[in-house]
């Protein structure tokens, strides 16, 4: 089985977007309260699940065709963009930290990638 | 990252600041928590969906829409986990949390041996460890 460049294509979008709603999600979080009708006016948080639904579509569309295991990983790529807009919007600071684990996480998902395309 | 003292009884305007923009370490480290369980979540999510869009090909009528259980079942795990990761992302920086999302990567890459059929090698091994690795560096930063 292999993987078409249309569903990688499909998938790295669909995290692009994915990397929208978690800012949508954070900053709803932080609206939250406990009762049912703020869930309702927590405007940040329903752009947050809309998004994720919708990366959720490319994300179905892609995985029709290709391996589970190759096409999953490409979702990392929204972790460099929520790294570059949790900078911009929320004032998180770059560490080193951040860029030694993001590293880390990243080329481990190449290694996963690249596994598929191997005999065991 | 700023350091939180122990505020005056009289600095009431600073203490109210402190409360809503900081988190204690409790409370990050519950984040990390739920974000590790997130992970499991999604995991099983992705197989099924995995599952059914197979299904879907086979039978891609709204009936069989409606009567795919497999796809629905992982929209509906989705969806917990979904409110899962709000309620995580409470405390604690994005930057920091949303990367441990790709601990379901690990899951996924085990579930995919058990579940597909697929096979393990020394590539998916130590793709597996670094995300791992990554995601150590990431999370023993979170609640300093």
């Amino acid at each position: 089985m292999t993987t078409p460049v249309s569903s990688i294509a499909l998938v790295t979008f669909g995290s692009f977007i994915g990397s929208f709603s978690a800012l949508g999600f954070k900053a709803g979080s932080k609206r939250l309260e406990k009762n049912l009708q703020s869930l309702f006016t927590n405007w940040p948080l329903a752009a947050g699940v809309a998004g994720y639904l919708l990366s959720s579509v490319f994300f179905i569309i892609g995985l029709k065709n290709g391996e589970l295991s190759i096409l999953f990983p490409m979702v990392s790529t929204g972790y460099i963009w929520t790294m570059v807009w949790s900078r911009l919007f929320f004032k998180e600071p770059f560490t080193r930290g951040k860029f030694v684990g993001l590293g880390l996480i990243l080329a481990g998902c190449v290694l996963l990638g690249l596994g598929t395309r191997q005999p065991g | 990252m700023a350091t939180i003292t122990t505020p005056h009884p009289t600095d009431s305007v600073i203490l109210d600041k402190v409360s809503v923009t900081a988190s204690t370490t409790a409370q990050k480290r519950r984040s990390l928590l739920m974000i590790v369980v997130f992970t499991l979540i999604s995991a099983v999510a992705q197989v099924l969906l995995k599952f059914g869009t197979v299904q879907l090909k086979l039978d891609p009528s709204f009936v069989g829409l409606l009567t795919n259980f497999p796809l629905l079942g992982g929209m509906a795990l989705y969806g917990i986990g979904a409110a899962l990761m709000v309620l995580a992302l409470r405390h604690g920086e994005l930057s920091v949390l949303y990367p441990l999302i790709s601990l379901s990567y690990v899951w996924v890459a085990v579930l995919s041996v058990l579940v597909f059929g697929e096979i393990m090698n020394v590539y998916k091994v130590t793709g597996i460890c670094a995300i791992m690795a990554g995601v150590a560096v990431l999370g023993s930063g979170a609640h300093k």
